[in-house]
């Protein structure tokens, strides 16, 4: 056939990682994170798993509330663990109320609810990364085998250091075309896959961000130590700047992030890119299993 | 607590009256509010002020303190349901999450109930036994609530029809999308929009589909739903909507239930509140070996081993031990001393316990009989005012007294090192007749000073700082920290009724010496006093 279920390719990913937890991040905003975690929920339901889902910031609304326009909803099965801020629950059809947290969030404080029949339901969470440990804690000792973190690329820092497998979404709103979309995509996932860093061998650590004015006396300086961020969320340069200080430098990091696979929409809120084109486009830089859920297809570098 | 109704805020943070707050912090919403609003005892109400100091004192001596944790970890986790409660008043439809904390609520005041008797509390908590029972149905779970079709048989009813419609929509669904997906060679159709490559098209699209956009390469598609497949849509949209007018209508009978009882649970809150701030003031008890003062009916101050809390708090983290003090006082009182003997300290011991008593709670003494103040003023080193900054210190002090000495309260007055700033010889005139001024009405004052020469009045009872034992300061130590310490072994903290104020010992140059100052200047400071003494 060509095609593949991708939530259910995804979730094979995650589980060779042994990870239990799977975080998607989008690069942008519209660029699919919703229809893939959608997959993903729908995978693991097939397989009869019991899972939970949080949200970093908000997702699943009907409409943008940026521009209003309409969105792809999440609909959840029966018997699903999902943790959203009260402000947002809807009041049909009823979920179960399992537990309402200390976490506030502008939409209220989160609850965590368990879906008793099919519903469409918005997630908000809180943005701080120890609130989504919290949540994360507390959704898998509410009974999930496994938890969903759906996020955003400017709260990736949430996930720092967390045994989550991190999925990247890009599509045709991330960028004017399709090769900027794969090589911003190529880009990011370089600076997320920064290697963690060996405490056997010398470093110096960087407080806060490493940024090119620290890169370029770090050169200057011909360093040679490891240079450790505490996360990847910490390097502050893209492109061409990240790609001269990685041949310059050893950059590594306290807290690696796990990415697993990219996800790309070819269908943008303005725009349109040919999906096999974007797909092959985003795999070669990016050196990673690419999902198009649109098109149910697999694409890797050759 | 209302601090600002005993004293200002220079004299509360001389006396450290935040930090009490602190050590008093109790467990949940409903006691961090009592607590704000306790107000002090005013003069007349000794009986009540007794009253409850001896209830918290009994209740700490009763009560093991792994009982007063197990209440406090109850009260944690007592949601604030005010807001709720107050909504449905106003008829406002309540939730299912509010219905969660008010079934939580109902529980764990019923844990409540069981624990405050094992813990010897004579005050009870009210259980609201009717927004438990209206909310029982609704309990799923160790804790969850879920609006349960056992609330209503008509709610029970339209949830079947939904499913069964829901269940037959998602039947064509799939129907339609196995037979899309086979004949589109996919493993399966899984998004709401899906794209279809033309070069994988052999002849037409299947029926069934849709094209949302064409594009040079491919279809964006949806897939179409037939006739029998939008009706059976549109029938589990009207059993949708059908099922939740039943849960609203619910959601209205459960929230009239709650506002019918909303006294018995304001009543339930106010219980916790009490419980919370009790336990509390117990806690602290048993925590700081409090007692419960004897409380007097006129101005007067008795303590033996009395303790300033938050100064043995501090000396106890660098591993150094606080002398409790004994300490009678009339009505107009000097303490004398030397540098570093205490006498400041002994102010805030006076302040700290009188403040305590006045909010009935345990003090920190052995034993302590004490009136109740309307006031306690602090005056001196300490509670100058800021936004006078362009006077003198003199000058700061002395409008200060002039606004302290407006009212006519009972006070409680704490006088350090008053006119230390201009000449001695006024200084003593000035604080002699602040004295005998205070000396009249319901006051009590303390002043400790190192002015000499006192004694010209009988109605002013002399107390004076043991001090130094032995030959003075030991040798000079390094390190400040080792210095203090060996000063402090030294030094005899105890305060002794003196017949008359001698003459101030304050042994400041030996300490100047002692503390590390440029050995030529003690000494030359040694020779001009022997002059003068000449």
């Amino acid at each position: 056939m060509g095609t593949v279920s991708v939530g259910e390719a995804l979730l094979s990913l995650c589980d060779a990682q042994g990870m239990r937890s799977i975080a998607v991040v989008g690069t942008a905003k519209n660029v699919g994170k919703t229809v893939v975690v959608g997959t993903l929920c729908a995978a693991l339901h097939a397989r009869g798993v019991r899972f939970g889902i949080a949200s970093v910031g908000r997702d699943g609304e009907t409409v943008d509330v940026v521009d209003t326009m309409p969105k792809p909803r999440l609909r959840l099965h029966p018997n699903t663990i999902a943790a959203t801020a009260s402000g947002v629950l809807s009041p049909s059809p009823a979920c179960e109320i399992l537990d309402v947290s200390n976490l506030a969030t502008a939409l209220g404080p989160v609850v965590f609810i368990k879906t008793m029949a099919p519903a469409f339901v918005e997630l908000a969470g809180p943005p701080s990364a120890s609130a989504v440990r919290a949540l994360k804690r507390r959704l898998f000792e509410l009974g999930a085998q496994r938890v969903i973190v759906d996020g955003a690329i400017d709260r990736l820092a949430a996930l720092a250091g967390e045994p989550d497998a991190v999925i990247v979404a890009t599509g045709a709103s991330a960028a004017a075309t399709a090769e900027a979309a794969a090589e911003d995509a190529g880009a990011l996932v370089q600076r997320l896959k920064t290697p963690a860093f060996d405490p056997e061998q010398p470093y110096i650590r960087i407080s806060g961000a490493l940024d090119a004015m620290a890169v370029s006396e770090l050169i200057r300086a011909n360093e040679m130590r490891q240079v450790v961020v505490t996360d990847p969320t910490r390097i502050a340069l893209r492109g061409h700047a990240l790609i001269r200080a990685r041949e310059r430098l050893r950059i590594a990091c306290e807290q690696p992030l796990n990415v697993v696979a990219v996800t790309v929409a070819s269908i943008g809120r303005d725009r349109y890119f040919e999906p096999r084109a974007l797909a092959r486009a985003v795999a070669v830089q990016t050196n990673l299993p690419v999902f198009d859920a649109y098109t149910d297809r697999l694409e890797r570098a050759a | 607590m209302n601090v600002s109704r005993l004293c200002d805020a220079a004299t509360a943070e001389a006396l450290a009256l935040g930090w009490l707050e602190e050590q008093l912090a109790t467990a949940s919403e409903y006691g961090r509010e009592r607590l704000r609003g306790l107000e002090p005892f005013d003069p007349g109400a000794e009986s009540d002020a007794q009253q409850q100091a001896s209830r918290f004192v009994s209740i700490a001596n009763a009560a093991g303190p792994e009982v007063l944790e197990s209440i406090r970890e109850a009260l944690r986790e007592l949601p604030d349901v005010r807001g709720q409660i107050a909504r449905a008043r106003l008829g406002e439809v309540l939730t299912d999450t509010d219905f969660f904390m008010l079934l939580r609520f109902c529980e764990i005041t019923a844990r409540l109930s069981s624990l405050v008797g094992n813990a010897f509390l004579d005050e009870g908590i009210t259980v609201c036994s009717e927004a438990r029972d209206a909310l029982a149905a609704g309990k799923s779970g160790a804790f969850g609530f879920y609006l349960a079709d056992e609330f209503d048989p008509t709610l029970a009813a339209r949830r079947r029809e939904l499913q069964e419609a829901e269940a037959q929509l998602e039947r064509l669904r799939r129907q339609l999308a196995e037979r899309v997906a086979g004949e589109l060679q996919r493993a399966q159709i899984a998004t709401d929009q899906f794209i279809v490559m033309r070069d994988e098209v052999h002849g037409t699209l299947p029926s069934g589909v849709r094209v949302v956009r064409e594009a040079p390469t491919y279809f964006l598609c949806e897939l179409e739903l037939d006739s029998p497949a939008l009706e059976t849509l549109q029938q589990r949209d009207r059993c949708a909507a059908a099922a939740a007018t039943a849960e609203e209508a619910v959601r209205v009978r459960l929230t009239s239930a709650i506002a019918g009882c909303a006294d018995a649970l304001e009543l339930s809150a106010e219980g916790a509140g009490r419980i919370d701030v009790t336990v509390a003031a117990a806690r602290f008890a048993q925590h700081y070996r409090c007692v419960a003062a004897t409380y007097l009916r006129e101005p007067s101050f008795q303590i033996s081993d009395g303790r300033f809390l938050p100064l043995e708090h501090d000396l106890a983290l660098k591993d150094r031990s606080y002398v409790p003090i004994a300490l009678t006082l009339e009505r107009a009182n000097v303490l004398t001393g030397p540098n570093m003997g205490g006498k400041s300290a002994a102010l805030c011991t006076a302040g700290f316990i009188a403040a305590c008593a006045a909010f009935g709670l345990p003090v920190p003494a052995g034993k302590a009989s004490v009136g109740l103040f309307s006031r306690i003023c602090w005056l001196g080193i300490g509670a100058e005012d800021s936004a006078q900054e362009l006077l003198s210190s003199f000058a700061r002090e002395i409008v200060r007294l002039r606004h302290l000495l407006q009212e006519e309260a009972a006070t409680l007055w704490l006088i350090d090192e008053f006119a230390r700033t201009t000449a001695p010889d006024e200084a003593r005139a000035l604080l002699l007749a602040l004295l005998r001024r205070l000396g009249e009405g319901k006051n009590c004052a303390l002043a400790a000073t190192h002015l000499g020469d006192l004694d010209g009045d009988a109605k002013i009872a002399h107390f004076a700082v043991r001090g130094l034992r032995g030959d003075g300061p030991p040798v000079a130590a390094a390190a400040t920290g080792d210095a203090l310490r060996a000063l402090a072994e030294r030094m005899d903290y105890g305060i002794q009724r003196v017949s008359q104020a001698q003459k101030s010992e304050s042994d400041a140059i030996e300490l100047a010496g002692y503390l590390g100052l440029d050995k030529e200047l003690v000494e030359s400071a040694k020779e001009i006093l022997a002059r003068c003494s000449r």
